[in-house]
């Protein structure tokens, strides 16, 4: 199984070495595995014989030639994804540490539903109390929040980029969720003043 | 002859030093580690960023075993890493034995370490002990990065599995590999731009950004790939300077003895005697390939930069103060969570407003006005002082243009809450104080 996956690795690598994958998954996604320490040496050994770290190909299992959305072979779920990313990190790291990691990543995105939910119970709330018009800018901090920041935790996370885990991660969810609240905190001020 | 009562003021005092010492003492012995490391245990994969403290080896395999038997059972198992190795100097010194697994993993399976900077220093002493000595410039420093990081309060308060990425980046200070990379871990790699950036990216320390829309950056992107990277850092060996040919000079592992600490967090007068020194030094780098007049002028120019961001800074600052003074804050300080280990400030809750009053932990649990200005501080003002340090003029624009795009929206909020102060104030708590995640972070830190 193992030398199936190291040998799909090799199959997958050159295939991806092209701009294919980030021809369609640019910014936050290529962002963050470039920043990481993956994307950094990869970055820095571009065009060495022997690839020392992943691409998207290494983890996720690319094949260049499939169209669309079948391209990916972990594309069926998320624990299926989580497994097979597992395996290719045995690859170079010891099964209790990649094991360890993909917790730490799990918990670390329980912290940040948690953050969701929570901003999610407060914008119900305020849909019950609002008006039309004063929903639209609560509205779209919750967007963005989910959209953005919950999504640039979750590649932070995956694809290890500090930046992304944190700044514009957790702190980011921070950002939004005291800018909802506060949002709603204004509002009903301004209906008792009326 | 002194009065006897004298005595007993200087025995009080002594005794207060001796149990403050022994206060430290007993709060450093924690599950935890550093001031408040009794306020938290960490996640488990904090043994990884930080093995002296906390990594504890596998038991899965018994054994002694020479390095000829790790590298045929892990030529199997974990061939990338053994790849890396052969590839390495580690494996092929020029005048002495391979150094090999057992040399930094030790040798017993069931008590194999985590190799941290102690262990690359028997080797490696000389980088070891200027890396240390970075300690006497205070923080930041890569030499103190994980103490400082783990006694700062939003650390010790945020859920750990929250702050895992923090200290991936502050282990810098506890593992060799964060520049260079194992098991090659080449001094090559260190020297390119990019290796920096895993850490020095994002929103309050855009250095990849600035550095790589900056002259030398862009000749860097141009010229990296037919550069011979093996040459050691000195002048005449690079046509561009890269991160550390600046920052470490001549390959010294010292990136604190130039720069001007907290430069762009506070107001720091550039021209004061030991600024002046360091600024020197800073011109002798740049002369490996500039004119010394020609530098001086773009010191001055930053210089000049700084001050005009403090400007705003300042005025923004003043108008956070006194809005805390009016009680226009909506929530104010004791309407929302206190940090939670922080008895202080659950006894006498007050906004920190400023550097000195620990602003830089106020980007949660705080009023919108509040996480506003920090992000005016922290993110616009740290963005426009990298790209003016690194000269990336039109980046430094962008960072003004959104230092008074701040000032102005926090100035129309402000008068906003001056008005609202006067009409209405209901209870917030409620709303700032419950919540699935805010209630977990009470209970979990």
């Amino acid at each position: 199984m193992r030398r199936a996956l190291w040998l799909l690795l090799l199959i997958a690598l050159p295939a991806a070495a092209g701009k294919s994958c980030v021809d369609c998954h640019a910014g936050s996604a290529e962002r963050s595995y470039a920043l990481s320490k993956h994307g950094v040496i990869a970055r820095i050994e571009a065009g060495r014989e022997r690839r020392r770290t992943p691409d998207c190909g290494g983890c996720h299992g690319y094949e260049a030639k499939a169209p669309a959305p079948q391209h990916y072979v972990t594309k069926n779920s998320r624990n299926e994804a989580r497994e097979q990313a597992g395996a290719a990190c045995g690859a170079c790291h010891s099964p209790r540490y990649v094991a360890e990691q993909l917790a730490a990543a799990q918990r670390g995105l329980a912290i940040g539903e948690m953050k969701r939910r929570e901003a999610e119970a407060v914008v119900a709330a305020a849909r019950k109390e609002l008006k039309d018009a004063e929903m639209a800018h609560i509205e779209s901090l919750l967007a963005t929040l989910r959209d953005e920041n919950l999504r640039d935790l979750r590649l932070g996370l995956a694809h290890q980029s500090p930046d992304y885990q944190w700044w514009l991660g957790q702190a980011a969810l921070d950002g939004g969720l005291l800018r909802i609240k506060g949002a709603l905190g204004e509002a009903r001020r301004r209906d008792r003043r009326q | 002859m002194r009065p006897r009562w004298l005595l007993i003021p200087v025995l009080l005092s002594l005794a207060g030093i001796a149990a403050g010492m022994a206060w430290v003492d007993w709060s450093k012995g924690g599950a935890g580690s550093g001031l408040y490391s009794r306020e938290w245990q960490p996640d488990p994969v904090q043994a990884y960023w930080d093995p002296k403290r906390f990594y504890q080896p596998g038991q899965t395999v018994e054994g002694v075993y020479p390095a000829e038997e790790c590298i045929a059972c892990h030529e199997a198992l974990t061939p990338g890493i053994v790849a890396d190795w052969r590839d390495s100097r580690h494996s092929k010194p020029a005048k002495r034995a391979p150094v090999a697994c057992p040399d930094c993993h030790g040798a017993d399976h069931q008590k194999l370490r985590m190799p941290t900077p102690e262990v690359c220093a028997a080797c490696h002493g000389v980088q070891h002990e200027a890396f240390q000595s970075e300690k006497h410039y205070g923080f930041p420093s890569h030499a103190l990065a994980m103490e400082r990081a783990t006694d700062s309060k939003h650390f010790v308060d945020k859920p750990k599995a929250e702050t895992t990425a923090c200290v991936q980046c502050h282990s810098v200070a506890t593992k060799c590999d964060s520049c260079h990379t194992r098991h090659r871990f080449d001094a090559a790699e260190a020297r390119r731009a990019e290796a920096c950036t895993t850490c020095h990216s994002g929103p309050p320390h855009p250095d990849d950004e600035t550095y790589f829309a900056s002259a030398h950056g862009k000749r860097y992107l141009a010229d990296a790939q037919k550069t011979d990277w093996s040459k050691p850092l000195r002048k005449g060996n690079y046509l561009t300077p890269t991160c550390a040919y600046c920052h470490m000079r001549n390959g010294q592992h010292v990136v604190a003895d130039k720069s001007i600490w907290q430069f762009g967090l506070r107001q720091v007068n550039p021209s004061n005697a030991e600024n002046t020194v360091k600024r020197e030094r800073w011109i002798e780098v740049c002369s490996d390939c500039h004119e010394r007049e020609f530098s001086r002028e773009k010191l001055a120019e930053m210089d000049r930069e700084r001050a005009r961001a403090w400007q705003g800074l300042n005025r923004t600052e003043r108008l956070l103060r006194e809005l805390r003074g009016e009680k226009a804050l909506y929530p104010a300080a004791g309407e929302r969570p206190p940090y939670p280990s922080d008895w202080m400030d659950r006894m006498f809750p007050k906004e920190r407003i400023g550097f000195f009053e620990g602003q830089a932990s106020s980007f949660y649990n705080v009023s919108p006005i509040e996480r506003d200005y920090f992000e005016m501080w922290y993110f616009a003002n740290l963005g426009a002082y990298k790209a003016a340090a690194h000269g990336a003029p039109e980046l430094v624009q962008e960072g003004h243009a959104a230092l008074a795009q701040a000032e102005k929206s926090i100035a129309a909020q402000a008068g906003q809450l001056r008005d609202m102060a006067r009409v209405a104030r209901p209870d917030p708590k409620a709303l700032w104080l419950g919540g699935e995640y805010t209630e977990h972070n009470r209970e979990h830190n």
